[in-house]
């Protein structure tokens, strides 16, 4: 008794009350339908269990060996055993056909309202938002990563690949997973009920950091929706002249800005002619990809989600918000009071360091001299202060 | 006074002394110098083994000895009947002839080898079990069917498969699904007959599986050596600019693009209608759409639909890039393009954009499908 209850208190003790992915509260239409269909399936599949369980308990302890003789052979109970076979597969009928005329719900297209595209790479999800009437209208293309922007009770689509190995898009409080495979396009259904954050993570083990390979679902109403387009679609400001930020323009400009794209960015040769700056991944990183930072700081985390770029403070704030404050709440983005620049300073001054990938010269020379992750840049910290101060300005 | 197998080996020897004389003599330089020796160090080896056999006697037993009729090696039973010795001596034969010819021969001759050493080790184990060649043959049996029966069956299996292969391939695209038809109807038929008469003998059944067999196997031999029929490959995209600016007839592979996986997941669809106009399908995005979006450093699959009463062709300008060669600015235009397309016919082509579209990448024009020949149809193409 003792022991049954140590087991017990110790199975229970998995069910944390703060558990962000748990699969048993839905958010979402399409996460709901899942719901719907797994708590009988698993009710049934219990009391079978159970009941199995029970049946060969008892056969062991009332017919173990006390030197009885042998009962008598028979070979067979005709009514029974067709008994046996019709009942399990009548089960099976039963919980076959509601799962099947779910897994056709849940790939239904039809009702998309907008899309986006999601691409996985190591280790990190980027998503672009190709101009459409949909979502309220997005004039022209967004690209962004980590945090996954949709407008609430709207139907998302989500068209997923990925750019190198296969990874596993998942937001269990919105839908079920579904694998990211190059040169295939899947599609997922993306639904919330309230604005809110909704956190996921890789589910297809994807190499070196795919625990450090998450991502985040952030619902808006479809109003502020529409005010996120309006400032992903802001054209660059350049900082000010002279100041900290100008500086660090031109160290990410000689630095960053061969792997990272910010839009706008541009370059004035000392003849005065100015070209744009832009990003050439596909020489630098396997994936021949690294994030679009032209609006960092509209979004709360980095690197795969995996670390905030908000204090605790300001993000327990964001988390913790109610429905309706929170839409307003995360369009502040990341204030200079509320960065965290102790994790992106880390970040900066060696990547690698904070999160595992293949960034050595040893590790490069193993994929034709192209990094997987981004590489120990060899700073120093004026630099960095002068980056972050640019980097805060990207909003 | 000598005895049977000494005398042997004096003539022998004798024969070794004299071909050393005769090849002294005949030849000279060093060549004949190492013969000389070799054939005289032999003869001094025979004649040590004539020494032997002449102080045992060749071994014989006493007359009077009358254990000798049960216990003499002569009187034991003999082993059993054994192919693995041949079987070793002509993996021997393989093994010298490979090391001339073709490694291949030589491997395999080292196969035979080692099965011939395995399976006579075994044999000679078991034939020593007990005095009952019966016994003695279970065992070997009991040891070794579980490994020869599966490699046989696979052997046997792989040769079948082979030669009906190489027929297949030999036929004509026509005549084979026949052939195969007929062959497969002849061996149902065949099994029904057999099993719905159990009483055939099963000799019967083993003449007529051996005929089969034998046949299958020589005609596959004799198509094999005769050649396969003349299969060419058909290009289904093309990478020349020259090709895809143009409506040029080439060879198409009409089947290159009916892989299902690749069909079930189209990046994108580009539709070219009755009214020569050309459009984009994605899903989600609605049914006509004049731009595309396709994810960056990605291959992404495209279906070409022709629903006009042309042959056209598909083709994606993927961007003008200025590239350096020794110092001079050149533009490069890559191009992608499907071959023709019959009216009612798809292409599929695949497509990587490792660079964003304008205004976010390199390229000094926008990236476009087009159908060449008909100047409106024209669907941009947004990479982010
Ligand atoms: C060789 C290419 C490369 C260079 C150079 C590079 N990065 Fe990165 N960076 C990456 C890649 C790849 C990632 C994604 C890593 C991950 O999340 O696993 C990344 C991620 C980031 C992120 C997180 C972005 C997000 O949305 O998750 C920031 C911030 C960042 N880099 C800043 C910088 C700065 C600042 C510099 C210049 C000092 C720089 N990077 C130089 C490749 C590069
Ligand atoms: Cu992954």
């Amino acid at each position: 008794m003792l022991g049954l209850t140590a087991a017990s208190a110790a199975v229970l003790a998995g069910c944390a009350k703060d558990a962000p992915q748990d699969t048993w509260q839905p958010k979402g239409e399409n996460a709901q339908k899942i719901h719907d269909l797994q708590w009988p399936v698993f009710l049934v599949a219990g009391i079978v269990g159970v009941i199995v369980m029970v049946a060969v308990g008892y056969a062991v302890v009332r017919f173990r060996d006390k030197g009885q003789p042998m009962p008598e052979q028979s070979h067979g109970k005709p009514a029974l055993e067709i008994a046996l076979t019709i009942l399990p597969a009548l089960i099976l009928v039963g919980v076959g056909i509601p799962t099947v005329s779910t897994i056709f719900d849940l790939a239904d297209t039809s009702d998309t309202e907008c899309i986006v595209n999601v691409t996985g790479q190591q280790w990190w999800w980027e998503y672009d938002y190709p101009a459409q009437e949909g979502c309220g209208g997005i004039s022209d293309p967004i690209v962004t990563s980590g945090q996954l922007v949709i407008p609430a009770n709207t139907n998302v689509l989500l068209r997923l690949t990925s750019r190198d190995v296969i990874h596993s898009f998942w937001i269990p409080a919105l839908n079920g997973k579904k694998d990211t495979v190059p040169g295939r396009v899947h599609t997922l259904r993306m639904q919330a009920n309230q604005p809110g954050i909704y956190a996921g993570q890789c589910t297809e083990f994807c190499g070196l950091s795919h625990a450090n390979m998450k991502m985040e679902a952030v619902a808006l109403n479809p109003d502020d929706f529409q005010t996120w387009v309006a400032n992903q679609l802001e054209s660059y400001v350049a900082p000010e002249a002279g100041s900290q930020a100008a500086l660090g323009e031109a160290a990410f400009t000689a630095n960053c800005a061969y792997c990272h794209q910010v839009n706008g960015l541009s370059s004035t040769a000392p003849d005065g002619t100015v070209t744009p700056v832009l990003a050439n991944p596909d020489q630098f990183v396997v994936s021949g990809s690294a994030p679009n930072l032209t609006h960092l700081m509209t979004r709360n985390t980095f690197a795969g989600a995996t670390w905030d770029l908000l204090t605790d403070e300001c993000r327990d704030r964001v988390w913790n918000a109610s429905p309706e404050e929170f839409g307003a709440l995360y369009l502040q983005g990341v204030t200079a009071e509320c960065l965290n620049a102790v994790d992106l300073r880390e970040w900066i001054r060696n990547a690698p360091a904070k999160k595992p990938m293949y960034a050595s010269d040893a590790q490069k020379a193993n994929s034709g001299g192209k990094v997987r992750g981004m590489p120990a840049l060899g700073l120093n910290e004026t630099q960095i202060d002068q980056i972050i101060a640019y980097l805060l300005e990207r909003n | 006074m000598f005895t049977t197998g000494s005398k042997l080996f004096i003539g022998a020897s004798v024969l070794a002394i004299v071909a050393a004389v005769a090849f002294g003599v005949s030849y000279d330089g060093a060549a004949a110098w190492t013969a000389a020796i070799g054939l005289i160090s032999v003869s001094i080896a025979l004649l040590f083994l004539m020494a032997i056999n002449f102080w045992v006697r060749d071994s014989n037993v006493g007359g009077m000895d009358s254990d000798a009729t049960t216990t003499s090696a002569a009187a034991q039973e003999r082993p059993s009947n054994s192919m693995w010795p041949a079987v070793g001596a002509f993996g021997g034969a393989l093994v010298a002839v490979g090391l001339v010819a073709t490694p291949v021969v030589f491997k395999a001759g080292i196969v035979v080898l080692l099965i011939a050493l395995f399976e006579w080790l075994v044999q000679a184990w078991a034939d020593r079990a007990s005095s009952d060649r019966r016994f003695n043959a279970s065992v070997r049996g009991r040891i070794m069917h579980p490994l020869e029966f599966p490699v046989l069956g696979a052997v046997g299996l792989t040769v079948i498969i082979y030669s009906f292969s190489r027929i297949m391939l030999f036929l004509s695209k026509e005549s084979g699904p026949a052939v195969f038809i007929i062959v497969a109807s002849l061996i149902t038929l065949g099994g029904f007959l057999f099993a719905s008469r159990p009483t055939v003998k099963t000799s019967v059944i083993a003449g007529i599986c051996t005929i089969g067999t034998l046949g299958l196997v020589s005609t596959g031999a004799v198509m094999a050596i005769d050649g396969e029929r003349s299969m060419h490959e058909y290009p289904t995209v093309s990478t020349e600019p020259a090709v895809c600016a143009s409506n040029e007839e080439t060879e198409v592979d009409e089947k290159g693009s009916q892989g299902v996986a690749a069909k079930s997941n189209v990046a994108a669809t580009i539709i070219f209608n009755a009214d020569g106009e050309l459009y984009g399908q994605q899903v989600g995005m609605g049914e006509y759409s004049r731009t595309v979006t396709l994810q960056r450093s990605n291959p992404s699959q495209i279906m070409f639909r022709n629903l006009s009463d042309e042959t056209v062709r598909l083709t994606a300008n993927m961007g003008a890039f200025e590239v350096d060669v020794n110092g001079t600015k050149v533009t490069e235009k890559p191009v992608t393009c499907t071959t023709l397309v019959k009216p009612d016919g798809r292409q599929m082509m695949t497509l990587v954009f490792p660079k964003s579209s304008p205004p976010n990448g390199a390229s000094l024009e926008p990236y476009t499908f087009v159908v060449p020949g008909v100047d409106a149809a024209t669907v941009e193409i947004v990479v982010p």
